[in-house]
């Protein structure tokens, strides 16, 4: 049993600290082949060497909204790019070939590069280039919104109206038209319309003829948008006057409109569905992004999106089979069922993704998604369906995204930090970073002595306030040889306590805590005091190997004046436990913060992760309440005035043989927790006087502690004696 | 020990959220156990970018025994004892050398990337002896410094034929360093083309380093070949080829 628990313990310290990762040395190799031709035709002629003196060459590699400046020189160097419009990088490594990445390149824009490069042993060898750079603007504007193509039977003619995409690179839009199917691309089928008006009246119409019209917008570098189409048929007669027949569309199947010759239903609706639907359709999913913001698009899905932003729709090439032909969406308006965009996604230059660019939605509401993939039969293969859920506002997303990804977390973390450091207070006397330094040495050491992997070291005495006599939690004790070499140290325990395990020797021993002086002062010379006898100043020890020493070492309080603090006990009072009052209100408001942050983070990403750090919670608290429980302090307290009796000492001593068990020290609110074997028992209290010396004020009957602790409060006349007194358990 | 229990408890709860965690990767010889432990943080994506990101992470940091290194906080094996070199193309060392001699000369560069604390070496070797020959093993002999340490000036008698290699770089050892005018093994400059060897089927240290590099991209070492027949060495016509082997190791 013991075994295993060493291995859940240390199992334990892994899951606390992260695992290690275990490395070893690792190798690369890489192998050329150099090659050298001898013939006939050879020039007896050395080759010139690379010239020695210091040149710089560069190189501009273009990407997408960046670049790379790639700069070589002929001895190893250092130097600044910089580039106008921008800023300027510094390279401080001495290299040979550097590369410089300069991020947020605007496309079209012609930028200044300047490249000033050093060299690195002779700083008066320099070499400048001067250039220019500019990338391609190779991204498309958004789509034409609310694109509808409509039979004007009055005009007899066909009103074509749209709205022109934000973006500010907009040069133009054209309208193509076919009677077969949507034109793919700007090129394809009928010029119809081209210029940067929103309303056109196609008149080149017949009868009974399907129009298919898509509208693309280009930017003023040449690139075109995936295309919004639109399609409309034009009736064979005139449209009726009187008792009209009802719209083909109208009725329980028809979801998205009714009348006008069903014209607002989803174009990509009306072609056949294929007889059998080849793999690969089975799952698909799109993806969505603004900017950061990323969602996954798939049958059934509602997703949320920003009104206020381009959305950028796509889906990767490979994962879609070769018999698609095109990838029609529509959305369908939230207000107005009958108003409907529908457009295409389109394959990028290098064949990596199906795409198109949205411009922003605007209106807020939930937009009914159809998205429908069509073969080169014009049939369709597949159908996906779902909703946008789209908010006006630039403000609700980022807010909650933000709450997600970083003030949930903070607040987790804070949280956690608050209940540790409530515990840690709790159980212990921290009052310094070195004091949790100290605590969390203590822990790891006790923690080792629990698996067994460190010897218990007898304890020798304690480390103690000289004017409070409250044993010191955690001090650093050290055990020097005479010639000052350190050779152990240990840290007290809750009750101050310390303890080593040396061979025969004279040893010196030093105790320290943050705010404390060593040596003591205010006890020098003095063999033992009210507590505490065995009193230790510095001085060599001669101990012979197995014996054991109890020295017992006042620390003088540095800023502690017993006398002022007796003066202002009453507003000390007050004023600590406002102090202790805000502490308590702060550490479990942050606490329950971090809690609720968990619950947050819990409902919007139920990781393991996020239910370990719920756990954490509840074990802290489960803590905190048993200890607080098991160690309920009790205070000395006056009758009369109400007062505490800071500092006092509380002696158990056995009720048959006077036998002191314990002495306890009560703190600055006369508070204390005794605890003692159940047995039968009686106490003295000695309160400290305005002189600094202590004056037995009671003493209690002998009675039964069937717990071996005190529950209640002691209750005593501070001038005179006591009038009632503390009920041990 | 009344509280062991409730310890034990505490602890097999840890112990229990183990396999939740899992571990990240394996292979045949190694499994990461886990990448990161932490309160927050996702993966975002742009068109152009990447980025993941991490929140309120404990135990962070690096610390290392006689044999063991812990490696603790956020993808830090990303930037530690992983070792990358660059695989840089064949070279022809030019103008081709004639029947009545002449001096041949390439060069191949090779990018060492590390995050290892400790630094790196990189040694150079062949894979035949002499490392210039031909199939038929006629070959160019291996360049002959004059004394124990490389020459600063390229030389060859009129009846030699040799082949040897210098390394230019920031990380090159103090062997290929020179003083900037005529001696190799001491002062601290790297002269261009200065401070030749021999390639040997026995490893050579060319270049090393104590601290890891790769938050500035790794370091190049540019190894320059040189190869050349004197005016009477009547060397023999024929493709001439010589197998260069770089090994860089984590230190």
């Amino acid at each position: 049993m013991r075994v295993n628990i060493k291995i859940f313990s240390l199992l334990s310290l892994l899951a606390i600290f992260g695992s290690p990762i275990i490395t070893y040395a690792a190798t690369t190799t890489d192998s050329i082949i150099v090659n050298l031709i001898v013939d006939g035709d050879g020039i007896s002629v050395d080759p010139p060497d690379p010239p020695s003196a210091f040149s710089l060459t560069v190189n501009v590699i273009p990407g997408v909204n960046s670049v790379t400046v790639v700069w070589t020189t002929t001895k190893l160097s250092t130097g600044t790019v910089t580039w106008d419009p921008g800023s300027t990088i510094t390279d401080s490594n001495p290299l040979l070939l550097h590369q410089t990445f300069i991020a947020n390149i605007i496309p079209g824009v012609v930028y200044q590069l300047t490249v000033n490069a050093v060299n690195s042993i002779d700083p008066l060898e320099t070499d400048i280039f001067t250039g220019t750079f500019s990338i391609d603007d190779l991204t498309p504007p958004a789509n034409p919104l609310q694109f509808s193509a409509t039979h004007d039977s009055a005009d007899e003619d066909v009103d074509l109206e749209w709205q022109n995409p934000p973006d500010p690179d907009f040069s133009l839009v054209r309208i193509m038209r076919s009677t077969t199917f949507f034109p793919q691309d700007e090129e394809e089928g009928e010029l119809v319309y081209e210029g940067d008006d929103e309303f056109f009246e196609d008149t080149n119409i017949s009868s009974g003829v399907t129009y298919y019209y898509t509208i693309f917008a280009r930017d003023e570098n040449g690139n075109w948008s995936s295309g919004s189409v639109d399609d409309v048929t034009i009736p064979q007669e005139l449209p009726c006057q009187d008792d009209c027949p009802p719209s083909p569309c109208e009725g329980e199947d028809c979801e998205i409109c009714v009348g006008d010759e069903c014209n607002n239903q989803d174009p990509f609706d009306q072609f056949p569905l294929v007889t059998t639907v080849p793999p690969g359709f089975e799952n698909l999913e799109f993806t969505l992004e603004q900017g950061d913001l990323r969602e996954v698009f798939r049958d059934g899905a509602t997703i949320s999106l920003n009104g206020m932003r381009d959305t950028y729709i796509w889906i990767d090439y490979d994962k879609l089979p070769e018999v698609l032909k095109t990838i029609g969406v529509t959305l369908v308006h939230p207000l107005d069922p009958n108003k409907r965009f529908s457009f295409l996604l389109q394959v990028n230059g290098n064949k990596t993704r199906y795409e198109s660019t949205i411009a922003p939605l605007l209106t807020p509401g939930t937009y009914k998604v159809f998205i429908t993939i069509l073969d080169h039969k014009n049939q369709k293969i597949k159908r996906v369906s779902g909703f946008l859920r789209v908010v006006g506002g630039m403000v609700s997303s980022p807010i909650i995204t933000a709450i997600r990804k970083f003030v949930a977390p903070i607040g987790q973390a804070v949280g956690v930090a608050a209940g540790l450091t409530q515990t840690v207070v709790v159980v212990s006397n921290v009052k310094s970073l070195y004091d949790v330094y100290l605590l969390l040495v203590r822990m790891i050491g006790a923690l080792l002595g629990f698996l067994g992997l460190r010897k218990k070291r007898q304890p020798w005495g304690t480390v103690y306030d000289s004017v409070t006599k409250r044993p010191l939690d955690p001090a650093y004790v050290t055990v020097m040889q005479e010639r000052g070499d350190e050779i152990a140290d240990a840290i007290t325990d809750l009750d101050g306590r310390y303890g080593f395990l040396l061979p025969g020797g004279v040893y010196k021993i030093k105790a320290a805590k943050t705010n404390y002086e060593f040596p003591s002062k205010k006890l020098a010379g003095h063999a033992n005091d009210e507590l505490y006898d065995n009193l230790y100043y510095g001085e060599p020890i001669a101990a012979s190997t197995g014996e054991l020493l109890v020295k017992n070492i006042p620390l003088d309080p540095v800023g502690f004046d017993w006398n002022e603090f007796v003066k202002n006990q009453r507003g000390l009072f007050r004023l600590q436990s406002r102090r202790e009052s805000f502490k308590a209100l702060l550490f479990n408001g942050i606490y329950v913060l971090g809690f609720l942050s968990t619950l947050f983070a819990i409902a919007v990403s139920p990781t393991a992760l996020n239910f370990s750090i719920l756990t954490l919670y509840v074990l802290l608290f489960v803590f905190q309440f048993t200890w607080r429980r098991r160690h309920k302090a009790v205070r000395i307290v006056d009758k009369t005035s109400g007062e505490v009796f800071p500092y006092a000492i509380v002696r158990v001593y056995t009720a048959e043989l006077s036998q002191q068990v314990k002495a306890v020290v009560a703190d600055e609110f006369g508070r204390f927790f005794m605890l003692v074997s159940p047995g039968r028992y009686y106490i003295t209290v000695e309160a400290k006087q305005a002189d600094g010396s202590y004056k037995k004020v009671y003493t209690s009957p002998p009675t039964e502690w069937k717990r071996g602790v005190i529950n209640k409060d002691i209750v005593l006349n501070k001038v005179n004696e006591p009038v009632l007194t503390g009920l041990p358990a | 020990m009344k509280h062991k229990p409730l310890i034990i408890f505490v602890m097999a709860l840890y112990v229990y959220a183990l396999p939740v965690w899992g571990y990240q990767a394996s292979s045949s010889n190694y499994r990461l156990e886990r990448d990161s432990i932490n309160a927050g943080g996702e993966l975002s994506t742009s068109t152009s970018y990447s980025l993941e990101d991490t929140a309120g992470e404990p135990g962070t940091g690096t610390s290392s025994s006689a044999i063991y290194n812990l490696k603790a906080g956020y993808q830090q094996i990303e930037d530690s004892s992983i070792i990358s070199i660059t695989a840089p193309s064949n070279i022809n060392l030019s103008p081709n050398i004639g029947e009545s001699g002449g001096t041949a000369d390439g060069y191949a560069e090779w990018t060492v990337t590390t995050g290892d604390s400790a630094g790196y070496t990189l040694r150079i070797e062949a894979s035949t002896n002499p490392a210039m020959q031909t199939t038929e093993e006629v070959s160019f002999a291996n360049y002959t410094p004059g004394g124990g340490v490389p020459d600063y000036a390229w030389s060859v008698t009129a009846s030699e034929k040799e082949f040897g290699f210098t390394p230019e770089g920031i990380d090159i050892t103090s062997t290929y360093k020179d003083n900037g005018a005529n001696t190799c093994g001491v002062g601290s400059s790297d002269t261009a083309s200065a401070c030749w060897d021999s390639v040997l089927t026995s490893t050579k240290l060319i270049a090393s380093t104590s601290t890891p590099n790769s938050s500035f991209g790794g370091t190049i070492t540019r190894v320059r070949f040189k190869a050349e027949a004197g005016d009477n060495s009547n060397p023999t016509q024929g493709s001439y080829v010589a197998t260069i082997t770089l090994t860089a190791v984590t230190q």
